[in-house]
């Protein structure tokens, strides 16, 4: 059973009084929402019930109409005042005194139709259904369908665009820190009590302080799996604006969570359990609050030849099985000095003889090389250099280079 | 020591060599090496431009390519002789004709390793760079079995284990166990450079074609990148200077460019023979049918085209074409027969042997057209005869009587390698940049501005008028 509702430029009144009634609505024009009532007799009675307390929850003249197909229904409710019921199998002699003019028509086939004299509904659906096919092809065939109410189409509800989000506006302007807590702390107990009512989490919040004589203070933190915890939200929010104060009093404040599916995870039994998520939260949390955000994070290599390129990506807090393939021998590891050490260095034939940096000197007894190395020739900031492994008299192996472009030697590092 | 470079790729190894075939030749040449072999990727498309073009230089152009094999690897494979250019023809077609004309990656032409036993005879094996067999038995741990494989189907004296240096710490390891393998086995060392363009400063256009190659941006390619820009043709001193340590890998080029006795002027090729009558050559059975048909073409005015005739048939026996012409005259004939309009065009309408054999429709005597214009001695070229056929259907029937009457590997279809104009160029560069459309259109607008002039003019004062 299906429910049309019609109310020339009242959409949003439409939508409303839909949502009220089912989860699954659509949208089908402006002024026309459609309504699947199956299986709702139990909670609002017969068709007349649902009738009448769609009139009520809208509020304004509403024509509705009840029937067993989505088009019969929508067509009843553009063509007929009020509340119309339409039993199961009567919808061809319901439908019958209806003007032609409701039918979406191709205007061929209109014209078709006016030259035979064909006005209303009925007269159509009286035609043979083999001379219409035969006459008028598919669209004919659909088309008759449609007035005998014989329709078929299926109802695309629309997604909930439901927003996670609350404003409060304050009657006196608060400066305390303590305070605006107190007030996000309510504000996110309601929110998270949404979401749990939805079965929802969220990954991201929003928060705008609009302030007094002075411009929106506003943040927006991620979380790096979904949570609803309104404890956890508010500790973060605490962190932020401990760290980044508002400069003025504030006055209004909004509040928004971008809601996502729950995550549910299978561990793995082999692999160690992440941490608990709200916790690596907070911890991350005030890690950015000391080293900064571009220094907390997960290190990951660079696609490129460059040497020592990554860059720092955030902690994802997720153990997943690492698909490297470990060498089976140990490889030589290099301990990296970041940033590399700049060293003079003394050639004979090519080769480095003789090194002097900072922190070691001495000279070559052996080495390999050089490895040379070039890229990013289209960017201002291109590489050019050879690589150089030398043993040193020291008895430590250490990696340098140099920058051709410049003359420059560094040492880059040292092999454990 | 002389060095002859053994491995290079020219720009016909699309998008995947950076040179063409002509400036190998005059680099060559400055350089002081004596001769190159090409070793483009599954073709021959490069090697008669760069044969002729090293030849014209007086120095040596070997031909080979780089065959992909089933298992993985790509095997530079050198011509040592007209059976080996022949063996890799018949594999390098067999394994086109078994693949889809776009292939997706992965799926490209491949030989299995039977295939290549099979048309091993008459060719010289290369170990390959880092996607040759060797390397990647190598990563493995089979380069051994790798070796014994090659020998066993190229023969002993036929596998040179390579060795390249482009100065990176892998390539050096994988170096050091091929030395290893090879000096266990008592095979012998080659070095070559994996050429892949003429001058380091053609690394940008190799990077850039890497990047068309692999549908991406330079900003995105990361690794498919070369490393550095040493892999351009070097110098036999270089060279030797590079592989200091291993003298013979350098001797033994000049070794192996010994060995590569083929040239492309000796293919030995035969027109598909015409079937005659019993007892009859196929210029005697020409002579009668060009006399016979030109009575009836000429009509009073034989006598006048008789000595053209006469001279032009003279030139066809003494080039040997008389094949040729039953060939073309043999299509005509079907044609006519199935009602399919055919004609004829071109230098063709010079020769009055075509006209009576109703190949062409121009009288040439009548018009005192020129004969040498389409065949001469002194040229040493072969003729084209040019027929215009109906497209569709009937063009299709006439193709299949072609491969029917002379063998499915006996007639073959051509086509034409395409090549960058300024335009696309400048746009295909300017995508690899990541410009945005706008900027491309006002790239490739500019294009003829600043490419092909002598005093050009720097892209940076051109790209800032604005529309």
């Amino acid at each position: 059973m299906y429910a049309c509702l019609h109310a020339e430029g009242n959409s949003a009144i439409l939508v409303d009084c839909a949502r009220h009634f089912s989860p699954y609505s659509e949208q089908t024009s402006s002024g026309t929402v459609l309504i699947d009532m199956r299986g709702s007799a139990e909670l609002f009675g017969g068709p007349q019930d649902i009738a009448s307390a769609m009139n009520n929850r809208a509020g304004i003249p509403v024509d509705v109409a009840i029937a067993r197909d989505l088009d019969t229904a929508i067509f009843a409710a553009r063509g007929f005042r009020g509340t119309t019921i339409i039993p199961p199998g009567q919808e061809g002699a319901v439908l019958a005194p209806l003007s032609l003019s409701l039918l979406p028509c191709s205007p061929e086939v209109a014209s078709i139709l006016n030259s035979w004299g064909i006005r209303t509904f009925g007269e159509f659906a009286a035609l043979p259904a083999a001379g219409i096919a035969a006459r008028l092809g598919k669209e004919g065939s659909h088309l008759h369908r449609l007035v005998r109410g014989e329709g078929n189409r299926q109802l695309r509800p629309f997604e909930d665009p439901t927003r996670f989000e609350e404003t409060m506006e304050l009657e006196s302007p608060i400066e305390l820190l303590e305070s605006l807590s107190f007030l996000l702390g309510r504000l996110l107990h309601d929110l998270c009590n949404r979401l749990t009512a939805s079965s929802l989490s969220a990954d991201e919040i929003h928060l705008a302080l609009t302030l007094e004589n002075a411009p929106v203070h506003a943040c927006t933190l991620r979380t790096a799996l979904p949570m609803r915890d309104p404890m956890i939200f508010l500790k973060l929010l605490q962190l932020e604006l401990s760290g980044r104060p508002p400069a003025a009093p504030i006055v209004k404040i909004h509040l928004e969570l971008r809601a996502m599916p729950t995550r549910t995870e299978q561990h793995h039994l082999f692999l160690a359990l992440s941490p608990e998520p709200a916790k690596l939260e907070v911890t991350l949390s005030k890690l950015t609050h000391l080293l900064g955000a571009e220094n907390v994070g997960t290190p990951e290599l660079l696609n490129t030849h460059r040497p020592d390129a990554f860059r720092v990506k955030r902690f994802s807090g997720l153990v997943t099985a690492s698909k490297t393939k470990l060498p089976a021998s140990p490889a030589l590891v290099l301990r990296r000095y970041r940033p590399p050490r700049i060293a003079q260095v003394i050639q004979k034939s090519e080769c480095p003889v003789h090194i002097r940096s900072l922190s070691l000197q001495g000279s070559v007894i052996r080495c390999a090389g050089p490895w040379r190395s070039s890229g990013d020739w289209w960017k201002t900031e291109r590489w050019n250099r050879d690589e150089w492994d030398v043993a040193l008299s020291d008895g430590a192996l250490y990696r340098l280079y140099e920058e051709l472009d410049t003359r420059r030697w560094f040492v880059e590092g040292v092999y454990d | 020591l002389s060095f002859v470079e053994l491995h290079a790729r020219s720009a016909f190894s699309f998008l995947q060599g950076a040179s063409v075939p002509e400036e190998y030749a005059d680099a060559a040449l400055k350089l002081g090496l004596t001769a190159i072999a090409l070793t483009d990727r599954d073709g021959f498309y490069g090697s008669p431009r760069f044969f002729f073009a090293m030849k014209k230089a007086g120095l040596r152009g070997h031909t080979g390519t780089e065959v992909l094999c089933t298992d993985g690897g790509r095997y530079p494979l050198l011509v040592k002789n007209r059976t080996g250019y022949q063996n890799l023809c018949r594999l390098l077609t067999r394994t086109k004709l078994r693949t889809e004309k776009h292939p997706k990656p992965g799926r490209e032409a491949a030989a299995t390793p039977e295939e290549l036993e099979e048309f091993s005879a008459g060719l010289l094996c290369l170990t390959g760079d880092a996607e040759g067999p060797l390397a990647m038995a190598l990563k493995q741990g089979e380069g051994r079995g790798c070796l014994e494989r090659l020998v066993r189907t190229f023969g002993r004296g036929n596998v040179y284990v390579e060795l390249q240096r482009h100065y990176d710490r892998v390539e050096e390891a994988r170096n050091q166990e091929a030395v290893s393998l090879a000096r266990s086995l008592q095979l012998p060392l080659v070095a070559t450079n994996g050429v892949c363009h003429v001058q380091p400063a053609q690394r940008q256009i190799l990077d850039v074609f890497t990047c068309l190659h692999h549908k991406t941006t330079l900003a995105e390619a990361g690794k498919l990148l070369t490393k550095n820009a040493e892999r351009h043709l070097k110098s036999g001193t270089e060279m030797a200077r590079l592989f200091a340590d291993y003298p013979e890998a350098i001797f033994n080029t000049s070794e192996v460019s010994a060995q590569l006795g083929f040239e492309l002027t000796d293919l030995g090729y035969e027109f598909p023979r015409y079937p005659l009558p019993p007892g009859q050559t196929e210029m005697e059975f020409l002579r009668v049918r060009t006399i016979e048909a030109a009575r009836l073409r000429y009509q009073s005015g034989y006598k006048r085209a008789k000595p053209q005739i006469e001279h032009e048939l003279r030139i066809i026996e003494n080039l040997k074409l008389a094949g040729y012409f039953l060939i073309v005259w043999d299509i005509i004939n079907f044609c006519r027969e199935e009602g399919i309009l055919a004609q004829g065009r071109g230098s063709a309408a010079n020769s009055a042997v075509c006209y009576s054999l109703g190949i062409t429709a121009v009288d040439p005597v009548g018009m005192g057209l020129l004969f040498e214009r389409f065949l001469s001695e002194e040229r040493g070229e072969w003729p084209d005869i040019d027929i215009d056929l109906p497209s569709g259907e009937k063009r299709e029937s006439v193709i299949q009587h072609i491969y029917r009457r002379y063998g499915e590997r006996g007639a073959a279809m051509t086509a034409n390698v395409i090549t960058y104009r300024d335009r696309s160029a400048a746009r295909e560069v300017g995508k690899v940049l990541g410009f945005d459309s706008a900027t491309l259109d006002r790239l490739s607008r500019l294009a003829p501005v600043w490419v092909g002039r002598t005093r050009t003019i720097p892209l940076k004062r051109a790209l800032p008028k604005q529309d």
